[in-house]
């Protein structure tokens, strides 16, 4: 019986957990359901690729179905999906979106990121060496 | 010994023609893109000439075109080059009210304007200023930079090119 609540427990745990992974603003939440609806596409794929000045740099793609090993993530009503090479890397980011004149784009507040480029595209991440620092932008 | 007589023979003539570039552009504070097509190609050994102007891509334009037409004011965009980001330098761009210092550079193309400030006009000679497209970002960028290694991919950071 205790087993069983503790299972469920742990459960609901990791999914609250994995729901957590990335999280998305407001304005990140309804761009995407905009995009998604513009194109009638299922879902946003979020990756990671190695290039950039500093090591690794996001990347977004449209994606119609989920992948076997693919990491679903729904938050604010909207469902993205997570590379599995890339979650790893992007847990705990936060996923913005800025609009001005000049420019539109995403954003990611990463706390693994250890360095940033000037447009915030390229990121290290530190390995398993424990306390990680945001370095300011 | 002939080929290296060659070779100095066009090295001369490579500087000779980029000495006369520089002094006819000493000679002038104010560049358009119309100037700069007065000046003709002056090398023979280099493919093309590195004309040595600011320019905007047709999207470029466009876009400016667009931002514009919400504006009162006329509006310039401004380009400057900072340093920073991971590569060294990194570009700033910025929508600007029409008030120039006396030693910018402006690039006109279809009527808009590009302003680059005298220090970082140095490291934007022959620069191409495009507006990209993409799912995860739409911004200006400069898409080609002879002044610089290509540093950062992502187009914002750079290194220059000794």
């Amino acid at each position: 019986m205790a087993s069983q609540i503790l299972a469920a427990a742990a459960g609901r745990t990791a999914a609250a957990a994995r729901r957590q992974a990335v999280s998305l603003t407001d304005a990140a939440a309804s761009r995407i359901r905009q995009l998604l609806e513009q194109r009638q596409r299922s879902y946003l794929k979020l990756g990671v690729k190695a290039r950039g000045c500093n090591g690794l740099s996001y990347t977004l793609n449209y994606a119609d179905d989920k992948g076997k090993f693919d990491e679903l993530v729904e938050d604010k009503g909207v469902k993205i999906l997570i590379d599995p090479k890339a979650l790893m890397h992007v847990i705990g980011t936060k996923m913005d979106f800025v609009d001005d004149k000049l420019r539109s784009e995403f954003i990611f507040i990463n706390p693994n990121s250890k360095g940033q480029c000037g447009c915030g595209e390229s990121f290290m991440t530190t390995g398993s060496t424990g306390a990680t620092k945001q370095s300011s932008p | 010994m002939a080929p290296r007589t060659l070779i100095l023979h066009r090295l001369t003539a490579h500087f000779a023609g980029r000495i006369r570039q520089n002094q006819r552009l000493l000679s002038s504070h104010f560049y358009s893109s119309t100037a700069l097509e007065e000046a003709p190609s002056s090398s023979s050994s280099s493919s093309s000439p590195n004309l040595d102007g600011v320019y905007m891509t047709d999207t470029c334009v466009q876009k400016m075109k667009q931002l514009q037409a919400s504006e009162a004011q006329e509006k310039l965009l401004r380009l400057s080059v900072e340093t920073g980001g991971c590569s060294g330098f990194q570009y700033v761009f910025d929508l600007v009210d029409d008030k120039t210092n006396p030693d910018d550079r402006v690039f006109e193309k279809e009527g808009v304007k590009l302003v680059v400030d005298n220090i970082s006009y140095d490291f934007l000679k022959g620069a191409t200023v495009d507006y990209v497209e993409e799912l995860i970002r739409s911004a200006f960028q400069v898409t080609e930079n002879p002044s610089a290694v290509q540093g950062c991919s992502c187009k914002s950071s750079f290194m220059v090119k000794l």
